[in-house]
């Protein structure tokens, strides 16, 4: 069920109205959240819930488990890992790594032709896999304490709001939360709706705007135009994929405080980043500390010199390449992230450039050059077509060929409203503007009721949040 | 009252006044909606005459007047926006027949794009409606007031808006047989573009003809009649087959091959809108009728060459 859809609005309506039924009773409250969520997760594809379901007891016997038989641990801890990743590896991986070997083997003059498994994805398997490892690798390092009820752990794993898309969050978090009755309080439900308008202007107003020129770009519609005609374009999938994702971030962060749960942060201003390592920390901030905490630091992360800290960061942004998609783009798009991260560690080249006069506009400016190629790589359909793009935007030949001809009205008015935007925000951080606090507020009630029609009748044709197919 | 409450009513208030506001002024509209939807999908097994193709065909074919050369028939145009010859919408337009009749006929209307992957795969309006019924069918068909007053606006409104001295016709009337009769001044910025960007993706796919082909061929075979046809206006298509080395005199002797009926159609007979790209409403009636009389003659041709 989409978030940005009739049949949500109508499931999200009976829930909020029947969710102070359950105010009371812990059983009957995780039980009416396992079951709306099972609904939300089964309007996709029912049969899927019995995968959902498996992931669930497999992670929760084996976290008992390891309770019970501290001995095991060790082997609990890898049979949990076997069977999570084996079927994250079977649904996601299978094709694109039997595709590979045989290329390799063709390369190397055996022929082989292997049958496609075609097995369609999950919906969330990856955000769904990654929560089950958590809860496991939480509990064989002592920082987590099983629960006994799978009701209780099972309305943690499908909660529907971060079901699908995440943001990932951690079972200390959230179990304690669970644990806990009464509905939300006011300053909850407030903060909730203004993070749900806040997400569905984004997602239906900018993201979806933005989309068909993206799409157009990507799908071989657009024309060929000269350097700032494919700045401009490449621009907007920079700018739909932060608004898409963090615009699924709010309303679920929304929806949590409607039902009196806290969701944490996920995007902070990523654009603003100075360095690279702001960025990450900005950036979906739930899947960068899963990977430091799961992956970089148990592989060493900084600690053990120089050398082995690169190699660990590598691994860590191949890893979260490949987790995004099975696909050479994205495994590449890991690998530049790493490569900047690496540069940046070797020369801390950004704090150079800001001794200079102006250095911190060029530092953004540079910031974003690099992120916006990353961009061009992560949403190409092949690396040919990225090559192609990205050799585009550094063609200084004919920089103005069809800059007039742009081909999305819309598009042009998001991105432009987008700089504004930050301009003022900018301007007014400065304090050059001088609002008082019920001035803020009136303003801000104004814009949020704007931003609700907008999303109605300025929404941009609807489709999926970009996210889904990770 | 709480912060929230009075902000999930102002929003409430502010769109039906939105909402108002624009069924009232046709300079907020633009495009004015006539009629409902209907769900083409309660179409099954009932028909024994389906127009397919794009909006070209949506637009641009009247069953009603069709019928009224051809004689009678249970027909319906089956045709969607941006809607090419992908294998669910050949399997939905296979559905639509009633094999009991014994006259059983099925017109595409073939043009470029709807030989490209991107139409026939990725995207298009009944892939939409396909994969999300739930939510189009309840709101365009089941709660048709309720779609007209949530329908999303024209972002041309704002431009439009800045000029007030320009003139506007645009409307589109939504018929029970599928047809949908249109005009609009102004045209849409992305139809007026030059042909040779408009038609940018327009690469045609061979699996497309294959698999389009095959199930022409499994038609005939059933002893339904497919007739072909380039729907008018053709300008921008040319450009398109021009541009991607797309052969139609080759795909028009394959189809024939296949058990078809191959239709020509003089471009310049009808008037267009969009830059070239749908025929206007009183066109879409000249040409219909054509399109029926020629069906007549070539069936009639058929009978007389004893096929």
């Amino acid at each position: 069920m989409l978030f940005n859809s009739l049949p949500f609005l109508i499931f999200a309506a009976i829930f909020f109205l029947l969710w102070p039924c359950f105010r009371k009773s812990l059983h009957a409250r995780w039980g009416f959240l396992s079951l709306a969520s099972l609904l939300f997760y089964a309007w996709w594809d029912w049969r899927f819930i019995f995968l959902l379901i498996g992931s669930g007891l497999v992670a929760f016997y084996i976290g008992r488990a390891m309770a019970k038989m501290p001995g095991r641990r060790k082997s609990l801890l890898l049979l949990a890992l076997i069977l999570h990743l084996g079927l994250l590896l079977l649904f996601k991986y299978a094709d694109f790594f039997t595709e590979n070997v045989r290329v390799f083997l063709s390369a190397l003059g055996v022929s082989w032709q292997p049958n496609r498994l075609a097995l369609p994805l999950p919906l969330g398997i990856s955000f769904i896999t990654f929560e089950c490892l958590s809860y496991v690798i939480d509990i064989y390092r002592g920082k987590l304490v099983p629960t006994s009820r799978f009701l209780h752990f099972f309305s943690f794993l499908s909660l529907f709001p971060h079901l699908i898309a995440g943001p990932i969050i951690r079972p200390a978090d959230l179990l304690p939360q669970l644990e806990k009755t009464g509905l939300a309080t006011e300053e909850q439900k407030w903060r909730g709706l203004r993070l749900m308008i806040l997400g569905f202007f984004k997602k239906m107003v900018l993201a979806d705007n933005l989309a068909p020129l993206v799409n157009a770009a990507f799908q071989g519609d657009t024309p060929d135009g000269g350097m700032l005609f494919w700045w401009l374009v490449t621009t907007s999938p920079a700018f739909q994929i932060y608004f898409d994702f963090s615009g699924y971030t709010d309303i679920a962060r929304g929806l949590a405080n409607w039902m009196g749960f806290e969701f944490p942060l996920n995007f902070d201003q990523p654009y603003r980043a100075k360095t690279f390592r702001d960025f990450w920390g900005r950036w979906h901030i739930s899947l960068s500390t899963w990977f430091r905490d799961y992956v970089y630091i148990p592989l060493g992360g900084s600690k053990r010199g120089t050398v082995a800290g690169i190699f660990a960061l590598w691994i860590t942004f191949l890893l979260s390449g490949a987790w995004h998609g099975a696909g050479w783009t994205f495994i590449l798009w890991g690998a530049l992230h790493a490569f900047y991260l690496t540069v940046e560690r070797a020369t801390s080249w950004q704090k150079h450039l800001l001794k200079i006069p102006a250095g911190g506009f060029l530092v953004t400016l540079l910031m974003i050059v690099q992120i916006w190629v990353a961009w061009v790589i992560f949403r190409a359909e092949n690396l040919d077509q990225a090559g192609h793009i990205i050799a585009r935007l550094f063609d200084f030949r004919s920089p103005f060929t069809r800059i007039t001809e742009a081909p999305n009205f819309r598009a042009i008015t998001i991105i432009f409203s987008i700089v504004f935007w930050e301009v003022a925000r900018a301007l007014h951080r400065r304090k050059w503007i001088n609002w008082g606090r019920r001035r803020r507020e009136q303003i801000e009630f104004a814009l949020l009721a704007v931003m609700v029609v907008a999303a109605i009748y300025l929404r941009g044709a609807g489709g999926a949040f970009i996210y889904f197919q990770f | 009252m709480t912060k929230t409450n009075k902000l999930l009513l102002v929003s409430t208030c502010l769109i039906l006044a939105f909402g108002i506001a624009r069924h009232q002024s046709r300079r907020l509209q633009l495009l004015v909606s006539y009629g409902t939807k209907p769900d083409k999908r309660e179409w099954r097994g009932r028909l024994n005459l389906v127009f397919a193709g794009n909006s070209k065909v949506e637009r641009g074919v009247s069953p009603a007047a069709v019928v009224s050369v051809l004689g009678p028939a249970r027909a319906g145009n089956f045709a969607y926006s941006a809607c090419g010859f992908g294998s669910n919408y050949l399997a939905e337009i296979s559905r639509l027949l009633d094999m009991n009749q014994q006259e059983k006929i099925i017109v595409l209307g073939i043009s470029v794009s709807t030989l490209s992957e991107r139409n026939a795969n990725l995207d298009n309006e009944f892939l939409r409606m396909y994969r999300n019924p739930y939510q189009v069918e309840l709101l365009e068909s089941r709660l048709p007031r309720v779609y007209d007053f949530l329908k999303p606006m024209d972002w041309g409104v704002f431009g439009y808006l800045l000029k007030p001295s320009k003139k506007y016709t645009s409307f589109e009337i939504r018929h029970a047989d599928g047809w949908e009769a249109s005009w609009r001044i102004p045209e849409l910025r992305i139809q007026v573009q030059k042909p040779r960007e408009r038609v940018g993706y327009a690469r045609v796919s061979d699996k497309v003809i294959q698999k389009l082909l095959q199930q022409v061929n499994m038609w005939t075979s059933q002893g339904v009649e497919v007739f072909g046809f380039d729907a008018p206006p053709q300008t921008m298509e040319r450009v398109g087959s021009k541009s991607y080395g797309f052969d139609p005199d080759g795909f028009i002797q394959d189809f024939q091959k296949a058990g078809a009926v191959w239709l020509k159609f003089e471009d310049s007979k009808y008037h267009s809108y969009d830059g070239g790209a749908h025929l206007r409403n009183d066109a879409a009636l000249i040409f219909s009728t054509d399109l029926g009389r020629s069906i007549k003659d070539k069936k009639l041709e058929r009978s007389d060459s004893g096929k």
